[in-house]
């Protein structure tokens, strides 16, 4: 009777270990997973590749070049509002389109936003604790040539469990001394999603 | 002390005057000579505006989407059923929202007793409203849910003594 018991408890373990168990595996991020239709890391890939393929390969970079004596572009990030229907953040693809512009050479970007604040901050910081001759002074940081700014919109059609889902993301540089747009970029994603 | 704070007064404007004709002579090739008045205007505004660059400001909307209305439809009825259950835990068992049969002016009107009242009214007092002895409509001996459960004992009664 006792070991009736006790394998029927043992039974109940590991019935309720095998339940409660989880996995989870490591995935390569080029990898297209979708699960719930919602805005996912492939959206953001795609978006990021096909804006660096545009942005690096468009005339902007050499009218700049040839209007200013071969001097490389200097490239600021401003807003990209999100009007979706979602809650996106722009600085998963944003952040890559910077990084080609340093990998590239061909595009110089400075800090902007909380960022730059931080940096003056630490600035005034060295004003009266750091050597002078390490010091870093004030009035000598590179001005942005362009500014990077853009938008993220989305179009929703349900009818029942199906559900097209289009997203239109737009970048655009803009001269900051003409206001003068120099490039504008764009990537459609459109999804049928079936419940 | 006041007379000096009246000199800085009247000496301010002539400084800003000083300041914008010395600037006014830097004037590059085509600029408008009254771009002072713009920079002022956004040098106050520069340091929040800028503090946002970089990020991504969310401006976003709801989506006519069938299968989250659905839900949602389904999540506010749990909540109602959550609420009521609590209610019904803190208040008794008599607790039920009637608001439907106790609203003014509705078929089956609370009885407030009052009987020169053409329109239901509405019985503000709480316990009058939801205890089943004010209220003959909210009685628990009104329910209809006593007759199949009535016939069934009957059915059984009469089937056991037969």
């Amino acid at each position: 009777m006792k070991n009736v018991y006790l394998a029927v408890m043992a039974l109940v373990v590991a019935g309720t270990s095998i339940s409660c168990s989880h996995k989870v595996t490591r995935i390569d991020p080029q990898e297209q997973v979708d699960l719930s239709g919602r805005w996912n890391n492939t959206d953001s890939r795609l978006v990021a590749e096909q804006m660096i393929d545009q942005v690096l390969h468009e005339r902007w970079v050499g009218d700049h070049q040839e209007a200013h004596s071969g001097q490389k572009p200097v490239v600021i990030v401003g807003f990209v509002t999100n009007k979706s229907h979602e809650h996106i953040e722009a600085e998963t693809f944003v952040t890559d389109v910077e990084q080609s512009f340093i990998r590239s050479g061909r595009v110089r970007l400075v800090q902007g936003g909380k960022k730059r604040d931080e940096l003056r901050a630490e600035k005034a910081d060295q004003q009266t604790n750091a050597s002078t001759s390490s010091m870093k002074k004030f009035g000598l940081e590179q001005g942005a040539d362009y500014i990077l700014q853009g938008s993220i919109n989305s179009i929703v059609d349900s009818q029942k469990r199906k559900k097209v889902v289009y997203y239109q993301i737009n970048l655009e540089l803009t001269n900051i001394q003409s206001n003068e747009v120099v490039w504008l970029g764009d990537k459609k994603i459109a999804k049928y999603v079936k419940n | 002390m006041k007379r000096n704070v009246l000199y800085n007064l009247l000496l301010l404007p002539l400084a800003m005057l000083i300041a914008i004709g010395g600037m006014s002579q830097a004037l590059v090739e085509d600029q408008n000579p009254d771009y002072m008045i713009s920079q002022v205007k956004y040098l106050g505004m520069a340091d929040s505006l800028n503090a946002l660059h970089g990020t991504t400001p969310q401006e976003t909307y709801k989506a006519i989407d069938w299968m989250v209305e659905r839900q949602e439809r389904r999540d506010a009825r749990r909540a109602f059923r959550r609420e009521l259950r609590l209610a019904r835990a803190q208040y008794g068992w008599y607790y039920n929202d009637y608001s439907y049969y106790n609203s003014p002016g509705s078929y089956y009107p609370g009885y407030n007793g009052n009987y020169s009242s053409y329109y239901p009214a509405y019985n503000r007092n709480y316990y009058y409203n939801y205890n089943p002895y004010h209220s003959y409509y909210n009685s628990r001996w009104n329910n209809w849910n006593w007759v199949p459960l009535a016939a069934t004992a009957a059915t059984v009664g009469w089937l056991l003594t037969r």
